[in-house]
């Protein structure tokens, strides 16, 4: 696949990990992406922290740029769309209304997997033509969800966000990288957003986690797996 | 200015102090069978005459009545009509001591002054005294920096602080150089603004640059007069030295050593009140944890004592000390201060004391009648320690000019950014006359009106360089005023007022709910469930974690494993390090006549055989090739940081034109290089690689300086109020507008780097981390000094401990796909580790 990619085997179908913090699903055309938090910087200014005007621009050029690339039809975001309704302030919702339609010009469908912080989206949604809001998705072998544990519970694949993974990789300033963590079943992605700190994940056994840094995806526990060390 | 400070001035121009207050203060001490000392009647005059300045005596001395004695004739004198209002405030660093404080000022200025209420006003005030505070103060309060900001963001501080006639700040040399100094320099600089009459006055233990320290108080344009005692206080330094019939002898290296344990446990007796002083919280871990297994019998009379202990434990430990109950009691800094209050019989130190002044303060805990004799004895960990406890037996004896100096910071933008929202909070402010009156802090004396303004918009409209944020306002102007934006906004900012900072904590709990204290959370974050642990004196197992606590039971037998908290080792100071090198130089050439200097002499004559002991004037060089590779190891004596940063400096220089890396290692004696095998470390005897210019660029060059930067911000970023620090207790903000500092570091770097909070970081990594101007003097010293390169064959005293420091450099400059790659094996060797440890049970 394309540079800096790194494609897996997930229930049977093959998903490609970018460094964009996106993956790509070839088989169904669809590009799925978690954890935008738009409107976050809106939301800490209104509770009194002085944030940059960060967010927005970049994630929408980023999405575009990853979309252009593979020649997605479909983008499903895998819940957190939003940040808080706090943030959606009128300006905000306008330059996303324009990104999106922009988006859909070019004959690209955004899909809403609903996560936790989207529970009160309604409303705005409308005037952003997303049509398309979904508890989860199910296709193929594959269920798009939020959370993790949603993904467990049925058998077959799952691609979810929320958590944020990410790997410390040390230092003074206790760096972190994000990363995709896949299991022989389910895909977490990390956030798209890159205002986000990165989660607490515990390692476990017959993981495989994928950092990106230096503008790749890089793999971690391949040579384990194939000495037969890590997992089943 | 006030009509009631105008009366007051006009009141202090009639003529000298009348006496009738003065009078009843010497009548005070009388009915004691006590006569004032001169130095106090010298501050009470000064007080009464308007002046305001800093009392320097030795600990102990009677320094609090010194400066208290003024402003209580004053309330004495008080026409019977007149007596309403906040006359007087005790600033104390410590609010443990605060009641302490209350308690005896209380008792001389019922009899002096008999209609003035004295009470204090801390984060431990209980709500019904905050309520009647609310509507009327006392006359004496006694409260801390951070208490004393908070009733400066009162609505009606105008009126309330409209008659302070007296300022009183303790400890001021523990303030002086800190951020918690520059925010008391600003509230200082806002008492006077709000009442032109206060006089200020300090206390202060010994210092160097005594004038400095008595200007930061008083501030700009006013002068400072100085009180001095004649007390006579003398300090007697003893060192446990190994017992050689009895096979002790003490290492080259390694502080977590304990070499002379039995003969402290041999000089301890729980009878004999004593505090056994460490350097880290990790050592007095250690230390109470050894003494307690091999004294069982003590347990009940002991105590363990530092930041990290539950405040509720380390009261009841203070409490126990003073009333007898507790014997023994092994501290950290933690018990530094509020030394007039809880005097000790004994008083020991473990490990060098890094500093002269701190050794100084220590010793002030015994022997506290005015007059006694202060002892302390000092217990050595490794060779080295003997020669710096020497250094500063020395340098005790002459006149104080050799203490380390303490200074104002240059004017830190976070606590500007406070202090703004601060005063906008106490009625509203004018801005231009702000600007005057922060310029009379020393700290701030430089600063520019283009700073000033930046760090006022911060909270106007968030500060951004290249345009303002939408939606973000804390503070707003209207014809020249600033005012809270909202209710919110000064709620928020009365939860978050102040300068200290924490690391991310977990609480450590029984499953019963009962607190122990807090750990670094990566500390917690390497145990699993089962591991044991020494904490608070106790040993532990880890049961799990549950939100944001440790939940931990006691277990039995032992364990080594003791957390280490970040940050908590000093280095040795600068006044230090040349004692220790004159020291050095000295016993190479004169004969021992003490037992210290025995000591010292068989560590210098090893040296001396195996390569050379430099003299005071020279700098030691020496080389040795192994199989690891190419040694180049210096000894500047000037401590961890500057060695740190010079390392990486000389690494980065001897580098620039060769693909070579080098690794480093530091201690607070001297610095390592090493290289490939063969690698010329010739330059080494040159001066053009110890030059000094251009040392901010190179050094930021030659460290990660990025990712200390990011450490740092974290403090900068709760200081100017940027990321709210959740205290236990207060309600929580929402979880949507959490953000963390290194997140928000991270969102400055990418979108608006040249935010003056990054700058500020950064020039604090330079300083705190490196001690940068320190750097630069030392490079100087280095490059006149006589440079003496000598082959070394095997490992000398000196450079052991260098060898095995190695081990914990830190300063990384690798990528990260060269960090992800050395996870990944680390990974591997886990795994492979589990495998393994299956295979065997089966």
């Amino acid at each position: 696949m394309g540079e800096g990619c790194v494609t897996i085997d997930l229930a049977g179908e093959a998903i490609t990990l970018m460094p964009e913090r996106a993956s790509w699903w070839e088989a169904a055309r669809t590009l799925i992406i978690a954890d935008l938090h738009l409107g976050k910087s809106e939301t800490m200014r209104v509770a009194g922290i002085p944030v940059p005007e960060v967010d927005l621009d970049e994630q929408f050029k980023r999405l575009h740029l990853a979309v252009e690339r593979v020649g997605a039809e479909r983008v499903v975001v895998a819940g957190d769309l939003i940040h808080a309704p706090a943030g959606l302030t009128r300006g905000l919702a306008a330059r996303v209304a324009e990104r999106l339609a922009c988006l859909r010009e070019r004959g690209v469908r955004v899909v809403l997997v609903r996560g936790n912080h989207d529970r009160r989206i309604e409303g705005v949604e409308a005037s952003w033509g997303l049509v398309e809001i979904h508890e989860s998705m199910e296709e193929g072998a594959i269920r798009i969800v939020h959370e993790p544990r949603d993904g467990r519970t049925r058998e077959g694949g799952y691609i979810a966000g929320h958590l944020h993974p990410a790997l410390s990789v040390g230092g003074i300033g206790g760096a972190k990288v994000p990363a995709f963590v896949a299991t022989d079943r389910g895909l977490i992605l990390p956030a798209f957003s890159r205002f986000t700190a990165g989660g607490r994940i515990a390692r476990e056994p017959g993981q495989r986690w994928y950092p990106i840094a230096d503008g790749r995806v890089m793999e971690i526990g391949a040579k384990a797996r194939d000495a037969g060390i890590v997992g089943a | 200015m006030t009509k009631a400070a105008t009366k007051e001035r006009r009141k202090r121009d009639v003529g000298p102090a009348p006496e009738p207050g003065v009078a009843g203060l010497r009548a005070w001490f009388h009915t004691r069978g006590w006569v004032p000392f001169a130095f106090q009647e010298e501050a009470w005059g000064a007080f009464l005459a308007g002046e305001s300045g800093l009392i320097h005596v030795p600990t102990g001395a009677g320094k609090t009545f010194a400066a208290y004695g003024g402003p209580l004739a004053r309330l004495a004198e008080e026409k019977p009509t007149d007596r309403r209002g906040l006359r007087v405030l005790y600033i104390t660093p410590l609010r443990a001591v605060a009641r302490d404080i209350e308690g005896a000022i209380k008792e001389i200025t019922a009899e002096v002054a008999p209609w003035a209420r004295v009470e204090s006003r801390t984060g431990d005030t209980k709500q019904s005294v905050r309520a009647r505070q609310r509507k009327e103060l006392p006359q004496v309060l006694v409260t801390t920096p951070e208490s004393l900001c908070l009733l400066l963001a009162r609505e009606d501080v105008r009126e309330q602080f409209a008659r302070v006639e007296g300022v009183i700040v303790d400890e001021w040399h523990e303030l002086l150089s800190s951020k918690r100094g520059t925010q008391t320099e600003l509230v200082l600089s806002r008492v006077r603004g709000l009442a032109p009459g206060a006089r200020i006055w300090a206390m202060s233990a010994t210092l160097s640059n005594i004038q400095e320290a008595a200007q930061a108080v008083v501030g700009i344009g006013r002068t400072a007069r100085l009180v001095t005692a004649r007390v006579e206080r003398r300090v007697e330094i003893e060192t446990v030295l190994p017992r050689e019939e009895k096979g002790e002898r003490l290492p080259w290296a390694g502080h977590l050593g304990m070499p002379l344990l039995p003969a402290v446990l041999d000089a301890l007796d729980p009878d004999v009140s004593t505090i056994v002083f460490t350097n880290t919280r990790s050592q007095a871990e250690r230390w109470f944890h050894a003494i307690a297994i091999n004294r069982p019998e003590w347990e009940s009379r002991m105590g363990l004592h530092h930041g990290s202990v539950d405040r509720a434990a380390r009261e009841k430990i203070e409490q126990g000390l003073k009333s007898g109950t507790v014997g023994i009691v092994v501290a950290t800094s933690s018990l530094d201060l509020g030394v007039d209050f809880a005097p000790v019989a004994r008083v020991m130190q473990i490990g060098s004391p890094k500093g002269i002044a701190r050794l100084l303060q220590r010793a002030g805990r015994s022997g506290h009648q005015p007059g006694g004799v202060a002892r302390i004895l000092c217990v050595p960990t490794h060779a080295m320690e003997v020669v710096e406890i020497e250094a500063v037996r020395r340098a005790m004896m002459g006149d104080g000019s050799k203490m380390e100096p303490r200074r104002s910071l240059s004017k830190p933008i976070d606590v500007l950014a406070q202090h703004i929202v601060t005063c906008a909070l106490g009625g509203g402010v004018e801005v231009d006359g702000l600007f005057e009156e922060v310029r009379t802090a020393v700290a701030y004396r430089e600063l520019t009106r283009p700073e000033f303004d930046w760090a006022l918009s911060l909270s106007v409209n968030g500060g951004g360089l290249l345009h303002a944020y939408p939606q973000y306002c804390k503070v707003s102007i209207e014809q020249g005023v600033a005012r809270v934006a909202s209710a919110r906004a000064g709620q928020m900012h009365r939860l978050n007022v102040g300068t200290i900072t924490g690391e991310a904590t977990m609480d450590v709990r029984y499953a019963s709910g009962r607190r122990l204290g807090s750990i670094e959370e990566d500390f917690i974050s390497i145990l699993r469930p089962g591991d044991r642990f020494v904490f608070a004196g106790k040993v532990l197992a880890l049961r799990g974690v549950r939100e944001n606590a440790a939940i931990v039971e006691r277990a039995k037998g032992s364990t080594t494993f003791t957390p280490m908290w970040a940050g908590t080792k000093l280095p040795i100071s600068e006044a230090l390090s040349e004692g220790v090198r004159r020291v050095l130089g000295d016993s190479a050439v004169r004969r021992a006549s003490t037992d210290e200097e025995r000591t010292i002499r068989r560590l210098v004559d090893v040296q001396g055989e195996l390569s050379r002991v430099p003299r005071a004037d020279e700098v030691l060089i020496e080389l040795c090739e192994t199989r690891e590779g190419s040694h180049a190891f210096i000894y500047p004596f000037e401590g961890r940081l500057v060695h740190g940063g010079m390392a990486a400096l000389l690494a980065y220089r001897l580098t620039r034109d060769t693909r070579a890396t080098l690794s480093t290692a530091a201690n607070d004696y001297g610095l390592e290089l090493l290289g490939p095998a063969g690698f010329d470390f010739g330059a080494l005897a040159g001066v053009e690689i110890f030059d000094g210019t251009r040392l901010a660029s190179e050094t930021a060059a030659s460290v990660n300086l990025g990712e200390m930067a990011k450490r740092q911000f974290r403090e900068v970023a709760r200081v100017a109020g940027l990321v709210f620090q959740s205290c236990p207790g207060s309600p929580r903000t929402g979880r949507q507008t959490q953000v963390g500092a290194s997140l928000l570091y991270d969102v400055f770097m990418e979108f608006d780097p040249g935010h003056p909070l990054l700058d500020q970081a950064r020039r604090e990594v330079l300083e705190r981390q490196f001690e940068e101007s320190r750097l630069g003097r030392t490079l100087a010293r280095i490059a006149r000094a006589t440079r003496v390169v000598q082959r070394i064959e095997r490992p000398t005293p000196l450079s052991l401990p260098l060898v095995i420091e190695r081990v914990g450099a830190k300063l990384s400059s690798e990528s990260m796909t060269e960090r992800i790659r050395r996870i990944e094996e680390q990974w591997e060797r886990d795994a492979s580790r589990s495998t393994s440890r299956v295979k065997r049970s089966r």
